[in-house]
């Protein structure tokens, strides 16, 4: 994908979130990106947004172990593939274009769907107390917390990292969502 | 215990499933967690954002930096004085040193191309000091979260923080004029500079906080001081960042202990 960094380097700088690893995705695959937005009634802006969205979904499936690279796929595929869908579902929704049997792209269109939902649900000043209180946790609490519900690890790799037993992990995670209830309901 | 933990996960596990499936809203528990796991995850997005942003910066700088490059190279082939001024003996000359030059300018590359591939993956705009400093400020009634009412320092922070370094470098740039001497805005200034891809002014920021050991953030000025040098890439200047480096890499509680040390080894 890149001239300096081989597919599986970026995959795993992706997933650790290493500045580099976005840059490595920016040098190899922005411009085409962008000139098929461009082609396609979309705006620099348009390109902008939707290559950042991109990382997003990219991260997810890099997690969720749901890419899988052949030697016909490379990463680059899947990074145009990622920004087509999200630029048509985006077209679809101003233009109320209907678009049938995208095949994969199914997962996308419910990620988008499914934030939307959320976020309406959620209002923004929840939000807000929550990631309050969630600040006010102490760090190891914090990253069990993100690296179970956020990086999608195991309870087994997060024990294996934190160097405690799975047992400890799955007490202590639900003692610090305990307390960050706790924390929410009291602010 | 057990039967606690076995409560829980099952409570969790369900609001994981609402939270993936979308499926009805569960008890008030569920939904506690199910908001959460939201929140968690929506603060993940956030800073993959915000690295994506910076990157982006920095493969515009990259992207401009190439093309002034480009220009310049055109620039100089066609100039007519210098064709002129190129005797055929000269010609024979490099011609016999081919080889010799071929060798290193590869090898000259090679150590470019690895000290761009560390500043890539050790160098970083500030996001955490900057906020840092904006709640501290905040909390001396300096800034507003509202937005209203906010000093000139105040909003150049923010913008730093959110990487728009064209509003940040012309806010900072404001504020310099009124207090040429406040130390958050010149390192600011510095950092901003720095993110531009303009190391002379970035250096000229820096260097007087550098000077002052007991500046409180002196350890960070430090850090992008070496960057900044990095970047400017001579030989000095690599031997200044190498020194700058190797005082962090030493001391073992500074917060750049790791990044320094990493670099280090990629500089030999």
């Amino acid at each position: 994908m890149s001239e300096s960094y081989k597919d599986t380097e970026i995959i795993e700088g992706l997933r650790e979130e290493k500045l580099w690893a976005f840059e490595a995705v920016y040098q190899s695959s922005f411009k085409m990106v962008r000139n098929n937005i461009l082609k396609n009634s979309g705006t620099e802006e348009d390109a902008r947004d939707v290559f950042q969205d991109m990382f997003i979904i990219l991260i997810d499936k890099i997690r969720s172990k749901t890419l899988h690279l052949t030697p016909q796929s490379k990463l680059s595929t899947f990074v145009f593939g990622i920004t087509r869908n999200l630029w048509l579902n985006r077209i679809r929704k101003a233009g109320k274009l209907t678009i049938v049997n995208q095949e994969d792209n199914t997962v996308d269109y419910v990620a988008e769907d499914e934030f939307e939902l959320l976020q309406k649900r959620i209002d923004e000043d929840r939000f807000e107390l929550i990631e309050k209180a969630f600040l006010t946790m102490g760090e190891e609490c914090r990253k069990i917390i993100e690296m179970f519900y956020y990086q999608k690890m195991k309870t087994k790799d997060i024990a294996t990292l934190l160097s405690y037993t799975e047992g400890f992990i799955r007490i202590k995670k639900m003692r610090c969502m305990k307390e960050l209830k706790k924390k929410i309901i009291n602010r | 215990m057990n039967e606690e933990l076995e409560k829980f996960e099952s409570v969790e596990e369900k609001a994981l499933k609402a939270k993936n499936n979308i499926l009805p809203e569960g008890s008030a528990e569920e939904q506690e967690y199910r908001d959460i796991i939201f929140t968690v995850r929506e603060r993940g997005k956030k800073n993959i954002r915000k690295l994506a942003k910076q990157a982006e910066q920095n493969y515009k700088q990259i992207q401009t930096e190439k093309s002034n490059a480009k220009h310049k190279i055109m620039t100089n082939n066609n100039s007519p004085s210098k064709s002129r001024l190129l005797p055929v003996a000269a010609s024979i000359a490099i011609l016999a040193c081919a080889g010799y030059f071929l060798f290193m300018n590869k090898s000259s590359e090679e150590s470019g191309s690895s000290i761009d591939k560390a500043y890539a993956q050790y160098y970083k705009a500030d996001d955490k000091k900057v906020f840092d400093i904006l709640d501290r400020m905040e909390a001396q009634g300096f800034a507003s979260t509202s937005g209203e009412g906010e000093d000139t320092l105040t909003q150049a922070l923010k913008y730093y923080g959110n990487f728009k370094f064209d509003e940040a470098k012309s806010t900072l740039s404001q504020y310099l004029n009124a207090y040429p001497e406040n130390e958050t805005a010149k390192m600011y200034m510095g950092l901003t500079q720095l993110q531009l891809g303009n190391y002379a002014p970035a250096i000229e920021h820096l260097t007087p906080l550098y000077q002052n050991t007991s500046y409180e953030n002196h350890e960070m000025v430090k850090w992008y001081l070496a960057m900044c040098y990095i970047r400017v890439n001579d030989k000095e200047s690599i031997q200044k960042a190498k020194q700058m480096l190797r005082e962090l890499s030493m001391n073992k509680s500074s917060e750049y202990h790791k990044e320094a040390t990493g670099f280090l080894s990629v500089l030999g």
